[in-house]
Formats: C-alpha cells, sequence, structure tokens
C-alpha cells in the first residue's frame, strides 16, 4: 500500500491529472491547498500591492494531490499518467511527485483504495 | 553600445541584490531598526551616476527612457490588480471615509507647509505650485516595505495593526497615483514634458479610455489555455504598447495601467495567476528604478539637503497631525495606546513614492528644465532616503503596546 503524493505548481492542470487518476482506477484522492517555501518568504515583503499581499487567499498556492493506492501495478500506472498528462515533471516546472510506503490503514475498504 | 552594457550592468546588480535586500540589516535585536528596503540602491545609483563612476552618464539615461516607462508600467498595472472589489470590501465603508479625510488633510497640511518654505527661496518661480503639488502628492505615498520587515519580527498579536497600516499605505499610494495623473494632465512643463500638448480633460478622458481599454483586451488575451512563458510575453507586450501610447499621448502610464489592472482584478478569474506573474519581477525592476533614479540624483547644494529635511520634518508633522484625526477611528484596541498616531506608522515613503519620484523626472525632463523642478526632484529622493531611515522609528512607537 503506498501513499501518491503530487504537488503541482500549476493548477490549470488540476482537473485534468484528476480525470486521467480516475480514467485509470484511481478511485478516490484529496486536494490541499500548499505553499512553497520561497514563494512563502518572498510574497511576505510587498513593495507596490501590498493590499493584494495581506489578505488571505492571495498566496500562490500549490496543490497537494493525495491517495493511497494498494496495487503496485496501479501505481506504476498513475506514476506515468501523472507524468503524461503534465506533460512530463522532469522538467522541474509541474511540481514534485513522490510516493511514500503506508503500514498501517484506518478507514475507508479496499474497494476504495483501487484494488 | 554602452547604452546596453549599462542597462545589463544595472540587470545583473539588480538580479544579484534583490536576494540580498530586503531583510534585517542586523540580526541582533538592536539592529531591529535597520532594515535593508531596497532604498539604498538610489545611493548605488548615485554613485554609478554622472557624479561619481559616470557608468550611467546622461547619453544612457536618455536611452534608458523607454525601458522606464515600460517599468512604469508594469509597476500600475501591479498597483491596479491589487484593486479586487471582493478584496476592498474586507474594510467598512466609513474605513475608506477616514482614509480619504486623513488624505485630504494631509495634503493640505503639506502644501500649506511647503509654500510658506519654498516661498521664501523660490519667491516668484512660475513652478511653485507645481512644485508643491507634486511633493504633497507623494507625501501621501507609504512603503511598505519597512512595514511588512517590521511587523514580520513583531509579535502575532501585532498582525491586525499591521493589515490595517498596509491597508492605509495601499489606499493611499492609490489615491497618489490618481492625482499625479491629474496632475500630468493639468501641467505641462515649459519646454520639458513628453507627449502631445492635450487639453487636461482630453488627457484624463485617454487615461480612462486607454486603461480600460487596455484591461479589456489583457481580459480577453487570458481567457484562452496559456502557459506562463507566454502570459508574460502577452503582459510586456500588452505594457510596451500601453507605455508607448502613454507617451504619446502625455499621459501617466502610472494611471492607465492602474485601471488596466484595477478592470482586470474585478472581471477576471485569472487575476491572482496574474498578480503572481507580475510579482516575479517586483524586486529587480524596483532596484532597477531606485539605481535610475540615483543616477539622475544631483545634490548641487546643501539647499537640497535642507529641504528634504525640512520635507520629511513636515511631513511626519502632518501625517501625525492627520493620523490623530481620522486614522483613530479606523482602529481602535486598547492594547495599543499610540494607536491614535497611526499616521507615523506610515513614514515610510519608498515603493510607489520612488515610483513617482522617476515619473516626475521622465515628465519633466528636456534640454533645460527649470530649476525649482529639478531641485523638487532632489529633494524627494533625499527625503525617500530619510524617511525609509525614520520609518522603523515610527512604528515601533505607534505599536507600543500597554
Amino acid at each position: 500500500m503506498w501513499a501518491l503524493v503530487y504537488i503541482l505548481n500549476e493548477d490549470r492542470y488540476l482537473t485534468e491529472v484528476l480525470e486521467a487518476l480516475l480514467e485509470i482506477g484511481v478511485p478516490g484522492a484529496s486536494i490541499l491547498d500548499s505553499v512553497g517555501m520561497l514563494q512563502f518568504l518572498s510574497q511576505e515583503i510587498p513593495i507596490f500591492a501590498g493590499f493584494r499581499s495581506i489578505l488571505k487567499g492571495s498566496k500562490p498556492y500549490n496543490k497537494i494531490i493525495l491517495s493511497v493506492i494498494r496495487d503496485q501495478e496501479l501505481l506504476q500506472q498513475a506514476l506515468a499518467t501523472i507524468d503524461l498528462t503534465v506533460g512530463g515533471i522532469e522538467n522541474g516546472k509541474r511540481g514534485i511527485l513522490f510516493t511514500l510506503p503506508v503500514e498501517h490503514l484506518i478507514g475507508p475498504g479496499p474497494e476504495t483504495l483501487g484494488d | 553600445m554602452k547604452t546596453i552594457a549599462g542597462i545589463l550592468f544595472l540587470a545583473i546588480l539588480a538580479l544579484a541584490g534583490h536576494r540580498k535586500s530586503f531583510v534585517k540589516l542586523l540580526p541582533s535585536r538592536a539592529g531591529r531598526f535597520f532594515f535593508l528596503t531596497g532604498t539604498e540602491f538610489l545611493l548605488v545609483g548615485y554613485l554609478l551616476g554622472d557624479s561619481f563612476l559616470g557608468v550611467l552618464d546622461p547619453a544612457t539615461l536618455e536611452r534608458a527612457r523607454p525601458f522606464l516607462i515600460v517599468g512604469l508600467g508594469w509597476i500600475g498595472l501591479l498597483a491596479g490588480i491589487q484593486l479586487e472589489g471582493k478584496a476592498l470590501r474586507m474594510f467598512g465603508r466609513a474605513s475608506y471615509l477616514w482614509i480619504l479625510l486623513y488624505g485630504c488633510f494631509l495634503l493640505l497640511f503639506v502644501s500649506a507647509g511647503l509654500h510658506a518654505l519654498l516661498r521664501v527661496w523660490f519667491p516668484a518661480d512660475p513652478h511653485l505650485g507645481l512644485a508643491v503639488s507634486v511633493l504633497a502628492v507623494t507625501a501621501l505615498c507609504t512603503g511598505q516595505t519597512s512595514m511588512a520587515l517590521w511587523m514580520q519580527q513583531a509579535s502575532k498579536q501585532k498582525r491586525p495593526l499591521g493589515i490595517v497600516l498596509q491597508f492605509v499605505a495601499s489606499i493611499n499610494d492609490v489615491i497618489a497615483i490618481v492625482l499625479f495623473g491629474v496632475l500630468i494632465g493639468f501641467h505641462q512643463p515649459a519646454g520639458g514634458g513628453f507627449g502631445l500638448s492635450l487639453p487636461p480633460l482630453e488627457k484624463l478622458a485617454f487615461s480612462l479610455l486607454l486603461g480600460t481599454l487596455m484591461g479589456l483586451l489583457l481580459l480577453m488575451l487570458f481567457r484562452a489555455r496559456l502557459g506562463e512563458a507566454d502570459k508574460v510575453l502577452i503582459v510586456i507586450g500588452l505594457v510596451l504598447f500601453g507605455g508607448g501610447a502613454a507617451y504619446l499621448l502625455g499621459v501617466s502610464p502610472l494611471l492607465i495601467h492602474l485601471i488596466a489592472g484595477a478592470v482586470l482584478a474585478n472581471f477576471s478569474l485569472k487575476s491572482d495567476e496574474t498578480f503572481h506573474l507580475l510579482m516575479r519581477i517586483e524586486r529587480p525592476l524596483y532596484l532597477i528604478f531606485l539605481m535610475i533614479a540615483g543616477a539622475y540624483l544631483r545634490i548641487g547644494a546643501p539647499l537640497a539637503v535642507l529641504l528634504a529635511l525640512a520635507y520629511v520634518a513636515i511631513r511626519a508633522l502632518s501625517q501625525g497631525a492627520a493620523g490623530a484625526m481620522f486614522l483613530g477611528r479606523v482602529f481602535r484596541d486598547p492594547a495599543y495606546p499610540r494607536a491614535h498616531a497611526l499616521g507615523w506608522g506610515l513614514t515610510s515613503q519608498a515603493g510607489i513614492g520612488a515610483a513617482l519620484a522617476v515619473h516626475f523626472h521622465l515628465w519633466i525632463a528636456g534640454p533645460s528644465p527649470p530649476l525649482l523642478l529639478n531641485m523638487t526632484f532632489s529633494v524627494l529622493l533625499l527625503a525617500i532616503l530619510f524617511n525609509e531611515v525614520l520609518s522603523p522609528f515610527g512604528l515601533a512607537y505607534v505599536t507600543k503596546e500597554t
């Protein structure tokens, strides 16, 4: 069982990625907003547009797609699908994708995890 | 060739400098009053200018003029795009009224003080009114960098006070840009200035029309699904077009791009994306602006320094008085007994103030700009430097808790 974590820098790909994952059989994922460290630090000091930077929600959010996948074959397929959908993660501008082994899972049954 | 080398040199300095600036100068507690807010690049520019090293000589600066106009457009777009109705409604209508009254009284006090002062040295100068107006309008500007740096090291409890200060500063910056645009419409300096000599009302109408059209154009172009590089190209193209049109019509590029930004902010779902796109080069652009402004600076006589000190004093006193009259109503908290003196938290004059200074210089530049207007530019730049040093002390005073 693995957790797939994809930090997507350009949210215009979000819908496409989710649709592609659904198509190959990944049944669910959570989407979180996040801010990169450099983005956070650089946005804190305004020069010309302080008003926008003080407002909540004005930070440049990345999207984190979080999904738990039980089947290794499906996981490999999901990695390839994401890479293909965003036009190559390796160019460094489409975010970071990694997986983690999951030891315990309490919650939804196997049918929701792509088994 | 020298122009290209000069601009490249500035770009390299700005790109290297923006990573080192915008921080607290000293890590110790004693260093909490000293920030690197980018304003120090005014001095770098002064050293690079004709007064010392001569890297940025008058011919190079003259050829850099189109770049400055485009830069002003970029800054205007940034300032305008923050004017999103949804965000502006977060603050009550009464707050806007008090801020507006604060601005009016600040203008009044500064104008009266400066008029009395400048009349002593330039009693019959035909440009006296213009010099006073420009200095009064730029007195409204507040640099937010030192404010943000100060609030960054302050306790979390001070955040609401910091937000109010940034809010007041932002609204006043916008008012200053609009008033400066109007000033450009109503005054065409003899022998100087740029663009066509249109009647003032026509200039204002053109500004409004051009700004709205550019905003709509940007809105239309951004509807398509575009990559980041495409968007940057579109913004650069549009700012070039807007800057050129502003130059030709003799209107303020800052004002027309402010309007375009406001249109985009209120009618586009992607204004956040555009904002962050513009923000990416905000710091290097600002540093280039400061260096060019510094290179323009001529401190020929001690009078400029004396007048700058007097201007700083008049502005601070006016901010204190107008702030006590009106800003105490925008923010009330018993934990901050000095919040009634909120005006002193707005002492820094960099940011939009520096952009307006460069704008002013472009406007008056000509074969023989009047002495008083040249002096006004020097006074403004020196005041920006002095105010940057004073600013953390004003913030410390205002944000002191019981």
